[in-house]
Formats: C-alpha cells, structure tokens, sequence
C-alpha cells in the first residue's frame, strides 16, 4: 500500500498516512500489524501539595490561637492578639488560598488580596478608633488595586508593539496623576501640606510616561530604544 | 556505602547540568528479535552483564562540587515497555540507574541516559545484552567478534577511562559559529514523543549516495539541509533566513584509536547559508564533503576537545560549587550547544553481528531523543539489508518528516513508513 500524496510505502492496516494525514483507501482491508508502543498512556504525575497545604493551614490557625491564649491568660481580652489574627488572615488569604487551586486566576486572586488587605485596614481603623480608613485608606488602596491589575492587564494583552507602548505610556501618566491623589488625601485626613512630594514623583512618572507615548509614534527613536533595551 | 565509583567524563559534564524536570537527553537502541521477548531470560543476561560492564550499572550521585556516577545499589530489573519511545527519565530515576531495559511484544530496547555513554559504546553494551540473551534462551553462543566481548574476563582499563583527556590538545579552538535556524512547531498537548520510522533499502540508499560520489550519512545529511531550507523559506521572509545546519555527531573511537566504553564523541555542525545561493543536492552533498575533510581531522578535533577539557580544569572552575557550575555549564549549552545546528544526525553507520545472532535479530533501530530546543531528531542505523530512519518530534506537524522522506522518494528510493501513532478507531 502507497501514499497517493507522498508516494512512501505504508504499513499494512493504517487508515491514514501518518506524514500528510491523506487517507488510505484499501479494498482489502487488514488489521494493523506493526504497533510502535503499547497501548498505554502515561499518566501525568500532579505533585500532591495537599498535605504541605493541610500543614501550612494549621500553622497558619496555630499561631494566632497561642497569641490569644497568651493574650487571655494575661490581660483577660484579646489585645495585641487581634492584630497577629488578622494580619495571618490576609497573609492567608493572598498568599495561601492561591496554592488551593491548580493553577494561578489572577482575576480572582488580585481582586481578593486587595479584599483581603482592605479588610485588615477596616480592622485596625475600626479596632483603634482611627478615622483615617474612608478618606484615606480605602481609596488609596484602591488605587493600588486598579494599578495593579492594570499593570498585569497590560503584560498579558496582545497587541500591536507600538500600541501597547503608547498605553504603557498613559499607564505612567496615570501613575504620576494617582501619587498626587495620594497625597491629596493624605492632606485631607492628617494635617500634612499639599503638594511637598507628589509633584515630584507626578513629574518622574509623568515625564517618563509621556516620552513612552510620544515615542509610540515615532518608528526611529523606537527601533532604536529596543536595539540597546531588548530583553 | 563504599561502592565503586567514576568521575563523569568530560562529554558527559554538561548533561546533568542542564536537564530539567522536564527534559534529559536520552537516546535508545531497541531491536526487534525473532520471537516475543521473555522478561525473565532478559533479566538474567542483564544481571550476568554487570561484572564485565561496570561503567553503565551506575547511579548519577549529586557531590559538593561535581556531580559523580556511583554504582548501583541493585540490578536494574527489566519492564515491559511504557507509553512511547524515549519516555522522560526522571531524576528519580537516575538516581536509581542511568539507562532502562524494556521490552514489549519481540522488541527488546535500552534506553540510555547520555551522561552514561555515547552511541557506540552503548551499542557494544547493546550488542552484548542480546548475544547473552540469545545464549541463554536459545544455547547459541556468538563467537567473540563484532564488538562481543568475553564476559568471564575482567573489565580492561581502557574501556573505563576517560578518553577526552588523553585525547585533548594544548589549544582550544574557539566554538564561535553563526547561530542556524530553528525549526518550529505547536508543542504536543500531551509532551508526548512521536516516532515516525523510514525503512529503506540499504542498496538502494548506497547507490544513490554512490551517484554522487559520497557517503550515505553526507547523503541523509544533504537532504535534511535541502528539506529544512525549503521548510524555512515557506515560513520566514528572505531577509530573516539563517544558515542551515545539521549536527553530525563523530566517534572520535575511530580518529583517536581508542576502546573506551563511556562518551567518546565529538559533534560537528556541517551546514550552508541559503542566502548566498540556493543549493542543489549535488551542491550540498559537495558541501558536506569538504567541510568534513576539513574539519574531521585528528589536531583539530583535538582542539576541540581541549575547548572542552581545559575549562574543566581551570582552578576558578573547580573550586566553585556545583550550583555555580551548573549556572555556567547551562549558560555555555545555551549559548553554543544548541543554537548552532538545526537538527541533529546521529548515523551509526553499517551494523554487524555475528552470523549466529543475526537469524534471531530482525531489525535494530536507533532513536535519540528530542533537544531541549530543537523539536526534531534524527537517528539512522543500518543492519541487514535495512536502513531505520527514526525522526523524532515532540511537536504536531509532520512537515518536517514529510518533506524529508518525499524527497527520498523523488530521488527515486523507496520508503516504508512506519509510526507509533495510534489511530482514531472509525
């Protein structure tokens, strides 16, 4: 039997030519004789990382419990314990509680360690008897979280080069706008001047930010920043 | 605990060093007998082969400073064949033993981990294996010729020696080379190794290569170029094209008239630049020629062993730890162990037995496995009045398969196609 398309001699009993796929048509079909390899797959070893998990989890319970045991035994209430507890909760949560899954879902995991790091804040603010969470901490994290995911965003998109750079240029604009607004409510919540620090960092990262995008345009300048800048 | 142990030899240093969880460079000699395989007749000729073979029953040992091959704490026990050719060997697994004996239906095969030996010598441990096996199964014993040694004597020196550092010369000869294509390809979703295996007449392949006054491996070697030129100006523009090469491996046995057992081996990148001309096969058969006299020479090779000795003894680089050499070893395969060629070649050549074997042994294949970058290898070995090309691939596409082997067919030889895939049951 011969491959109509490649002209190679086949084995006995193949249905189709395993370099070009043509089928084989063979009015006297017969079974195959040749088997390369026996009939079996192998299967993939998936490293068992449950019981390091289990382990991690109960370290992770452990620790906490003993500083509230202290606690108790000594002032009667849990005191600086309450901290340690939800500090190991958001170390958890982000950390942790990703190694749960077979792999990393960035989408659900950022969202849920700035979750996680909010509600710790909320904590602190709420177990102090601060006033800075809503003005302050909230939107600034926040912002980190929307910088964060877009940074992430902007490395997994595909699309064209010169695109891309140009977004990473408004990324750096929009950096350099978020440090002022950083600083706006840290001026709103503690007595702090206006305008000591940010216009600096709004600059650097403005500047930067804006040579990206204008360099997004002009084909020279960028072939010439990726020969000496290429990873 | 105070088992015999060697130093890795020279060729053998860089093999550990870069393997990874995923990928060691493995090759395999498997041959096909007469009647099916019986497992325990097979595991008795490879327990009565250790005392004369002691430099392949080792187990690869991690040191403070080199790695080491120690020898095994049992016999490696023989096991039916596993999935398909050349499956990973994990590290595990060469802790226990460097090389696997499997069989399945009348195939027996060995599977050899590269820091162990090279192909001849493990052809030679190959060769022995059957020709014990046969004497225990059937009471034929092979007279001691064709590479069969006597199994009652004592391992000679020679065999267990490091012959790179006899062999090596006072100047090293610089590796730099242009960097060649790299052929392409969707990796396979299941990381499986597919085989598809060339069957041709011997005579038929001698008189074509005879044609062109040249030998068969320069033959192979000139249609691999032809093929994976023709494959990198269908998928890159003119502008991109890189040199072609393909990666002979020499047995330095031969050059250096030495016996040893362990890697003894050399390879060269014999290659064209496609954008200078566009080469005919006469060409390229031409082309290979001379490179080769030119650059298969005794002083030279020995130039290049020392490129690879030398550094092996320089105080900076023996008194770093392992980590550290592994760094640097990983860094000098990256940057010239692998981009330098396109495929690799690994011929063996006319293989012999004894009269007695051959009407038991109907065929032997060679296979190596796949690079770490390259997705395709290719292994020739003859015997009888067959040839086996055996063309490796951890990718989907067969472009590279089908336009090498159509090609053998339009220069008028026949072909036999044989694969190991499974088909879909209609």
């Amino acid at each position: 039997m011969y491959c109509v398309k490649c002209g190679v001699e086949l084995e006995e009993g193949v249905k189709s030519c395993p370099l070009c796929g043509t089928a084989v048509w063979d009015p006297e079909p017969k079974p195959r004789t040749h088997h390369y390899n026996p009939d079996l797959y192998p299967v993939k070893e998936k490293k068992n990382r449950t019981t390091f998990l289990i382990l991690i989890t109960l370290i992770f319970a452990a620790i906490p419990l003993g500083c509230l045991i202290a606690c108790l035994n000594y002032y009667g209430h849990a005191a600086w314990s309450a901290y340690v507890a939800a500090a190991f909760i958001f170390v958890y949560l982000a950390a942790v509680l990703p190694a749960w899954f077979p792999r990393y879902y960035p989408s659900i995991f950022i969202p849920v360690s700035f979750l996680a790091l909010g509600g710790l804040l909320l904590f602190i603010c709420l177990y102090t008897g601060g006033q800075w969470f809503l003005p302050f901490a909230f939107p600034v994290t926040g912002l980190a979280f929307l910088f964060t995911y877009g940074a992430y965003w902007l490395t997994r998109i595909g699309i064209m080069p010169r695109i891309k750079l140009r977004l990473i240029g408004v990324y750096f604009i929009l950096l350099g706008g978020a440090t002022i607004l950083v600083e706006l409510f840290l001026h709103i919540t503690f007595p702090k001047p206006m305008f000591n620090w940010s216009i600096y960092t709004a600059g650097f990262f403005g500047a930067f930010g804006l040579f990206l995008f204008i360099a997004s345009f002009i084909k020279r300048l960028r072939r010439a920043m990726y020969k000496k800048m290429f990873v | 605990m105070n088992r015999p142990w060697l130093r890795l030899d020279n060729a053998a240093l860089i093999f550990p060093a870069v393997r990874n969880s995923r990928w060691v460079n493995t090759f395999r000699l498997s041959a096909d007998l007469k009647d099916p395989v019986d497992p325990g007749v097979l595991q008795q000729a490879v327990e009565d082969l250790m005392p004369r073979f002691p430099s392949f029953y080792l187990r690869l040992g991690t040191g403070l400073f080199w790695y080491f091959l120690e020898e095994v704490k049992e016999v490696p026990k023989v096991r039916p064949e596993y999935a398909y050719p050349l499956t990973h060997m994990s590290v595990k697994e060469q802790r226990r033993c460097c090389f696997r004996v499997l069989y399945h239906e009348k195939r027996v095969a060995v599977e050899f981990f590269h820091v162990l030996t090279d192909g001849s010598g493990a052809l030679i441990f190959f060769k022995n294996l059957l020709a014990q096996y046969i004497w225990l199964r059937y009471g034929e014993a092979a007279p001691l010729e064709e590479g069969l040694v006597d199994l009652k004597e004592e391992p000679r020196e020679i065999e267990l020696k490091d012959a790179f550092q006899r062999c090596s010369g006072q100047y090293p000869m610089s590796r730099r080379e242009p960097t060649a294509y790299r052929l392409k390809g969707r990796p396979d979703p299941g990381g499986i190794i597919h085989v598809i295996t060339g069957i041709i007449k011997t005579e038929d392949l001698l008189a074509a290569a005879k044609a062109r006054g040249v030998t068969v491996n320069a033959l192979l070697s000139a249609v691999m170029m032809d093929t994976i030129a023709e494959i990198q100006a269908a998928h890159m523009p003119r502008h991109l094209w890189k040199p072609v090469k393909v990666t002979v491996p020499i047995n330095l046995r031969t050059v250096f008239q030495t016996e040893t057992f362990r890697n003894f081996s050399l390879v060269l990148n014999i290659g064209v630049d496609p954008r200078l001309k566009d080469y005919s096969l006469e060409e390229l058969c031409r082309e290979y020629k001379n490179q080769m006299a030119l650059e298969a020479v005794p002083e030279k090779m020995a130039a290049r062993i020392a490129a690879n000795v030398l550094p092996q003894w320089a105080p900076l680089m023996r008194a770093a730890p392992l980590f550290l050499k592994k760094i640097a070893l990983k860094m000098i395969y990256n940057r010239v162990g692998e981009r330098k060629g396109c495929i690799n070649i690994s011929n063996m050549g006319r293989v012999k037995l004894p009269a007695v074997m051959e009407s038991y042994v109907e065929r032997l294949d060679l296979m190596i496995g796949v690079q770490y970058t390259y997705p395709n290898n290719c292994a020739v070995v003859s015997y009888g009045d067959k040839t086996c090309i055996n063309i490796v691939r951890n990718i989907q596409e067969t472009e590279l398969e089908r336009r090498f082997f159509t090609r053998l067919v339009k220069l008028g030889i026949s072909v036999r196609i044989e694969s190991g895939e499974k088909e879909e049951e209609a």
